[in-house]
């Protein structure tokens, strides 16, 4: 696809919306499976897997067979080892995880059952070779609280009258629905239980669809005529996911390493095979042996990765549609995780292209077999991992959509498992951290999806995450970037133009493989998996929570303790406003610039520390109307009217997970710092980054409100506690360090955010600032229970508080040398503003922090603002660029916004460069007429700079540069305002009337004299007849303009060919996002126009 | 020189008079010089690799199947593994530290291919040298680059003793007898010591400062209207004059010398300027493709870089990369077709010079006229 990856438009709101956000109520099957979805964890869509089932069934019997043509040099994996079932254990790092319903396999799990759930865990050994295990006799079960009076005996008419109930709700060949009724010693893990354990009953069922079937049944109410018992029941951990269960009671972590003892398995003849995978073989769950990643299991098996990127011939100012729109390229880089050359490099074209060195290209005539044998290639690469970039997006549903319209049934079977249809389905993925946004969920068995724009979004704030800018920020590499309307063009030339666009799609698909390595995403992503223990694919497509659940479900299965699947938001208490609480408190900040050295006291990890100090979990909790059974001393009340138990009663489930979370994050850390093998310390390194995020995200998780567990208890008076102890080293801090105790001066709290607080000491030097800082923390952290501790790491100074969470200072960790500029909340960093604020509010931010020069500063404002003014600005400083999400017209934004204005403009006059929907729009304000409005005078810099249309200089300085500049200077300067008005802003008008309007029609166009601007008679062409004898200074003025511009122009167009990576080719880059994309234009114009005036001169 | 200053020779005023030598000149600067001036709109410097490479290529042609013969030529693209092939084309150094605008710029390339031996385009043809006439009626032509005008630091009395030693005011008979045998002086750029004077805009500054910054050029004048009064005189303009900054540089204009340009042995000529006297062809620069090489590359001798750029055919090798060159639209001008008999390149630390025998039989004069600096 192009270089600037675009969204595409979001799948069209219709349809009904699976979401419902209605309390389930009991109406049929259908409604509850709708309440399952409704209260789906928030982060993404968990439809239950069990209704694909059927359709699995139907695809079977599709019948084609597979001609894989001839395979490229070093696609196939290495050769597997010749295997003995009885003799030799199969080893492999398990990857993807996922289940089928299909008939058992009798001499591996013996049942009657006609159709069981078989896992199957794909993964990679330490050879490099692919392996399918499939995983039978692993039964979906959940539990319900046992009636009173509820007996072993009871157990068989129970399962046979749920049977019943099933059978009618179920129609299919299965008779036995329910399988197993079995009572099991286990505790409820919400709220404290004074006593160890109760009788829960464990019901098992054939298929995972049933869980959620049987659950309907139980909480409508369900008579026991025998007992003469009828009452709804809640179930327990009936919303844990299949696959999950499975791996949580196997011990199974995502990315980690599993045994199939000697002789433990049954290997599948190769003929037989029913999935792609070298090695096959079908075990029993019970004797699989999982490895803890602990000791030599860190180590990453190499396993191999397909980087994909497409090229598509879109018609004329239109976003490529599947439908219309050819797929005429197809790059595809296989590398091995662990080597740095890539082992494919392939490249499949439409028509001829001419060869390009370094990597396969093979031409084809038509689309289809183009298709087809690309399909070919993934199959016989057999990549455990997919990764491009944008391709859950664009590439992969287009390539499937273009398959459709193309009828190339046999294309979409590219999964592990032969004949087994990919499924594609809208879904969409919401949550508060990252917003909310469709996709397109592809399944492809066996294949983990890494879309390396979601992963970069995850992590990383950037201001613009097109391909381009993404390589040029990480990788530091400007690359080339062509524009969509012009791969049609290079695709319709001759094969060189087409070989050039190959190029640049191999490109395009080499850069996300390299972005993978330099940010470790695989790496970290592994690392994630195997310390929540999810699988991989769920970590991008879902959010934070899942992890956490799936935490604190391993947590509650080892200390035997279940979880309720029941809507929890648990008495809220009526103080806080109903769905919120009250959040962490912020000190006022006293505004101001202070010189001399400010410590900051911050917390470590705040919220974990509080939650394992005071042991505040779900099974502690003590809700409001049981709090007078126990007594008091054995109970903590916490500021926001929670009671807890204490930890020396029942240490809660959470603090302990928080325990071994940061005790894991140390020993890592303490392994980091030993570890020498570069690769062994990413490894470790991605892992205490793991647990770190981890650790935080757990307190997010009671807090979610729409969530698995919320409990607003829990965060309510976590935060409650934050705010108590900021307050208190706040008093601690101002009582102990005054002159009445000694010290050289009365100290100052002047700032306090959730986690840190910073304490002004009036000191001069850096190092006692230090000192006393480093006292101060042990001195607090002394008074705080035990998990809890305050630390200082660092010092600011100079330091310019603005307001709240806006501040700028120098960072010192040691005194001798400032470690960097450090600024929150400051326009440095947003990413609509324009280049010129950028700099003036870095400049001044470092003139007044570093080289502590006020006057500097304010003269260099000045300076700038009178350039500006005077319209000597470079035009690249001047342009703003806003992401266009919405169309325009009806639907679009509701308030007339300048960039979309611009961008019906660009459409009307040229539809195939206008930016669409998801782009990004640069354009600078040029001066319109009397009373135009802001939006009106937008325009796109190129077309101003060809029409020279003066820029609005007096727009910028008030909309743009005022409101920055007044809130840096404020604290700084007496009257800042000053700043804006005065001498520096006298402003040049310039008029360039246009030539073909009004009267200007009848006016004759007359040189003027360069000399003293008086209009030339006909014959002259330079100077008038009294500036003759200044001829040679007027002519060495207009060369010395001539000379500065040639050698501007010189630089720019040689440095675009060097990055273009070749000379004897023009130069078509049309990326907006390099720095000298406009200052290139504006040189070669202003150049030809200080040519013709030099050319006035005449020179015989 | 020296000598010449501590005995002025008895006979100074023995009246006998010579009278100047004269040769045929023809200038040959129509190539560099650059009518139209203005730029095409979407102008770029592909092209002029591009004719760099058309125009070279059949020189190229002949010496690969003269040095390999029967060994195939290839594009670079269809690149066999394990076959050795010629490959035509431009070579480009790659280098980290080479200042680029975007400064934090680097790039790897990706496909490797190796290169066990380069080829460059040799010696041009060169036409049959004239017979040299007997020592009696040798003709001279004079070198005079980095005049440096308006430099404060330099001794204004040095400039005047170059030129009158030059218009035959010092020394005595055989001084002058030699002298008169100079048939042309050559100005190899230099002329001011620098331009920055100039280049402030001096629209807003006060008119008495304007005034002094044309001082130089006065001076200028005055200088070379007494050498163009005693010979014909050509002036090249250099890096540090007031002309415009990619090559070709074009003539300094008229209004600048208002009384050099009345005489008309005065011709103000193009920097690279190429011309042919009495059938001798004579080609040379100011001296920036010299200066460039020794900047990018380890090349220690400048005499040698000199050679060099014969070897390669090609006037200015860094242009347009590292060295502003205009970028003309369909013809690399600066190929060096025909090797000339006399190369040089002014404004150069020390004078040096040499005389190379090419392989078929070429022979030529390379060398470096001295600099101002070389005075101090």
């Amino acid at each position: 696809m192009d270089s600037n990856k675009r969204r595409r438009p979001p799948a069209p709101p219709g349809g009904p919306s699976k979401r419902q956000q209605t309390a389930p109520n009991a109406r049929e099957d259908e409604l509850i499976a709708e309440a399952e979805a409704a209260d789906a964890e928030a982060a993404g869509i968990e439809l239950p897997v069990d209704n694909d089932d059927e359709d699995i069934r139907q695809e079977v019997d599709a019948d084609f067979e597979l001609d894989l043509g001839e395979a490229g040099r070093n696609w196939e994996r290495p050769p597997i080892p010749i295997l003995r079932p009885s003799q030799n254990s199969i080893i492999f790092q398990q990857l993807e995880t996922d289940y089928a319903i299909s008939p058992p396999n009798r001499n591996v799990h013996p049942t009657e059952l006609v159709e069981v759930p078989v896992i199957r865990m794909f993964g990679c050994t330490e050879q490099g070779n692919s392996v399918c295990i499939f995983v039978h006799g692993f039964e979906p079960y959940f539990f319900i609280e046992a009636p009173p009076g509820f007996g072993p005996d009871d157990c068989e008419p129970l399962k046979s009258l749920l049977n019943a109930k099933l059978s009618d709700l179920v129609k299919g060949r299965e008779s036995r629905l329910c399988t197993s009724v079995r009572m099991e010693q286990r505790q409820t893990v919400l709220h404290y239980q004074r006593e160890k354990a109760r009788t829960f009953l464990r019901i098992g069922v054939a298929t995972p669809n049933l869980v959620t079937k049987c659950r309907g049944i139980l909480e409508q109410g369900i008579a026991l005529p025998w007992l003469s018992y009828h009452q709804a029941f809640a179930t327990y951990e009936s919303h844990v996911l299949f696959v999950m269960r499975f791996m949580i009671d196997c011990d199974i972590v995502g990315g980690g390493w599993v045994e199939l003892p000697a002789g433990s398995y049954a290997l599948t003849a190769h003929q037989a095979r029913t999935s792609h995978c070298q090695l096959e073989a079908h075990v029993h769950y019970a004797r699989l042996v999982s490895h803890a990643p602990e000791g030599d299991w860190v180590k990453v098996a190499p396993f191999r990765i397909l980087s994909v990127d497409i090229e598509c011939a879109g018609r004329k100012g239109h976003f490529p549609e599947a439908d219309k729109d050819p797929v005429i390229q197809i790059a595809s880089l296989v590398t091995v995780q662990g080597q740095t050359a890539p082992a494919v490099r392939n490249i499949m074209t439409l028509d001829q292209c001419a060869p390009i060195v370094g990597a396969e290209v093979m031409s084809f005539r038509t689309e289809q077999q183009l298709l087809k044998r690309w399909r070919d290639l993934v199959i016989e690469t057999d990549p455990d991992v997919i990764i491009g970039y944008n391709i859950q997006n664009f590439d992969l549903p287009y390539l499937i959509k273009r398959a459709e319209t193309l009828k190339v049934t046999e294309f979409p079977y590219w999964g592990r498992i032969q004949k087994q249809r990919l499924k594609i389905r809208d879904a969409q993925f919401s949550s508060k951290a990252h917003g909310t946004h469709d996709y397109k969920d592809i399944t492809i068995d066996g294949r983990v999806q890494l879309d390396v724009l979601t992963a970069i979004q995850r992590d990383h704030k950037l201001s613009s995450y097109s391909l381009n800018a993404v390589s040029s920020h990480f990788l530091n590499e400007q690359k080339e970037d062509v524009h969509h309307s012009k791969i049609t063009e290079l695709q319709r030339g001759t094969d060189e133009s087409r070989r050039r666009l190959a190029v640049y799609c191999l490109k395009d698909a080499y850069l996300p493989q390299r972005l993978v390595d330099k940010l470790m995403i695989m790496i970290n992503q592994i690392e994630m998996a195997r310390v929540t223990g999810v699988p991989m694919s769920f970590l991008l497509t879902r959010g934070q929570s899942i992890k956490v659940f799936c935490m604190i479900l391993k947590k509650a299965r080892q200390r035997k303790m279940l979880i309720p699947n029941i809507k929890m938001s648990g008495g809220a208490n009526p103080a806080a406003d109903g769905v919120g609480y009250e959040g962490a408190t912020v000190l006022d900040a006293k505004q101001g610039f202070y010189r001399t050295p400010v410590a900051t006291l911050d917390f470590a990890s705040l919220y974990p520390s509080i939650m394992m100090a005071h042991n505040i979990c779900y099974s502690t909790l003590l809700p409001q109307q049981r709090q007078r059974e126990v007594p008091p001393e054995e109970v903590l009340r916490s500021p926001s009217g929670d009671m807890f138990v204490k930890a020396h009663t029942s240490k809660g489930i959470l603090p302990e997970i928080l325990e071994e979370l940061l005790s894991a994050r140390k020993r890592a850390k303490a392994d980091l710092k030993v570890a020498t093998d570069g690769f062994l310390r990413a490894v470790l390194d991605g892992r205490q980054l793991a647990l770190k995020l981890s650790a935080n995200s757990v307190y997010g998780f009671t807090g979610a409100t729409v969530g698995k567990m919320p409990c607003l208890e829990i965060s309510a008076s976590v935060t409650a506690f934050g705010r108590q102890m900021i307050e208190h080293t706040k008093k601690m801090v101002t009582e102990k360090y005054n002159k009445a105790n000694g010290y050289d001066a009365d100290c100052e709290v002047i700032y306090g955010d959730t986690d840190s607080v910073m304490v002004n000491f009036r000191i001069e030097e850096n190092a006692k600032a230090m000192a006393l800082g480093r006292e101060a923390a042990e001195y607090v952290s002394a008074t705080f229970v035990k998990p809890i501790k305050l630390e200082f790491e660092k010092v600011y100074s100079p330091y310019l508080l603005i307001s709240k969470k806006r501040y700028a200072g120098l960072l010192w960790t040691n005194p001798d040398k400032w470690d960097k500029m450090d600024t929150k909340g400051i326009e440095t960093v947003r990413r609509d503003n324009c280049l010129l604020v950028r700099n003036v509010v870095t400049t001044s931010l470092e003139k007044i922090l570093i080289d502590k020069d006020l006057e500097g500063a304010q003269a260099y404002v000045r300076a700038t603002i009178s350039d500006l003014l005077m319209n000597r600005m470079d035009l690249s400083l001047l342009v703003i660029t806003k992401g266009l999400t919405k169309g325009a017209g009806p639907e679009g934004y509701k308030v007339r916004a300048a960039h979309v204005e611009l961008a019906e403009k660009m459409r009307k006059r040229d539809p195939a460069t206008a930016p669409t929907v998801g782009d990004r729009v640069p354009y600078v304000i040029i001066k319109g007429a009397k009373g135009m409005k802001a939006f009106e005078k937008a325009e796109d810099p190129i077309w101003a700079l060809e029409h020279h249309l003066p820029i609005d200089c007096q727009h910028y300085l008030d909309h743009h540069l005022e409101k920055p500049l007044l809130r840096i200077f404020d604290p700084i300067m007496k009257n800042s305002r000053e700043l804006l008005t005065g001498e520096h802003t006298r402003s040049i008008t310039l008029t360039t009337p246009s030539l073909n309007s009004g009267i200007m029609k009848f006016a004759k166009v007359r040189l003027s004299c360069l000399g003293c601007k008086s209009p030339l008679e006909d014959g002259e062409t330079s100077l008038c007849k009294h500036c003759q004898g200044k001829e040679g200074e007027v002519y060495l003025r207009s060369l010395a303009a001539v000379d500065s511009l040639e050698s501007a122009f010189a630089q720019l167009w040689t440095q675009c060919q060097r990055c273009q990576g070749s000379l004897q080719q023009d130069v078509i880059c049309t990326s907006k996002d390099c720095p000298i994309f406009y200052r290139r234009t504006k040189a070669r114009k202003d150049l030809n126009e200080a040519h013709a005036t030099l050319a006035r001169f005449p020179d015989w | 020189m020296a000598d010449l200053m501590t005995d002025p020779s008895p006979d100074a005023e023995s009246g006998t008079t010579f009278s100047r030598a004269s040769a045929s000149y023809e200038c040959q600067d129509d190539r560099y010089l650059l009518p139209e001036r203005t730029f095409l709109p979407d102008i770029q410097y592909a092209p002029i690799y591009f004719a760099r490479m058309i125009k070279m290529q059949p020189m190229l042609l002949q010496k690969v199947q003269k040095a390999w013969p029967g060994i195939k030529k290839a594009k670079i693209l269809e690149l066999v593994e394990g076959e050795e092939v010629a490959v035509i084309g431009t070579v480009y150094k790659e280098m980290k530290m080479k200042p680029s605008i975007l400064d934090e710029y680097t790039k790897d390339r990706g496909d490797h291919f190796l290169v066990n031996a380069v080829l460059d385009a040799g010696l041009g043809p060169q036409r049959p040298l004239p017979a040299p006439g007997a020592e009696g009626d040798a003709k001279y032509l004079a070198f005079v680059s980095g005049l440096g005008v308006g430099d404060e630091s330099a001794n204004p009395q040095r400039l005047a003793l170059v030129v009158d030693y030059l218009t035959g005011m010092l020394g005595d008979s055989r001084e002058h007898e030699k002298l008169s045998r100079v048939v042309r002086c050559i100005v190899a750029g230099g002329l001011l010591r620098s331009t920055e004077a100039l280049a402030q805009p001096t629209t807003h500054t006060h008119p008495r400062k304007q005034a002094d910054v044309m001082a130089p050029i006065r001076e200028m004048d005055v200088l070379l209207s007494q050498l163009a009064a005693a010979m014909p005189v050509d002036v090249m303009p250099g890096a540090s004059d007031p002309a415009n900054h990619s090559l070709p540089q074009q003539r300094l204009h008229h209004c600048l010398f208002p009384g050099a340009c009345s005489f008309t042995s005065f011709h103000r000529v193009t920097n690279p300027h190429s011309f042919k006297v009495d059938g001798v062809h004579v080609l040379g620069t100011a001296g920036q493709n010299v200066d460039d090489v020794f900047k990018y590359s380890t090349v220690e001798e400048r005499l040698q870089i000199l050679e060099r750029i014969l070897h390669w055919g090609h006037l200015i090798p860094t242009a347009p990369d590292t060295l502003a060159a205009h970028p003309f639209p369909s013809d690399d001008p600066f190929i060096v077709d025909r090797a000339p008999h006399v190369l040089f390149a002014g404004c150069q630390p020390e004078f040096a010079s040499r005389c190379i025998k090419g392989p078929d039989g070429q022979q030529l004069l390379t060398s470096l006229p001295s600099d101002h600096s070389l005075r101090q």
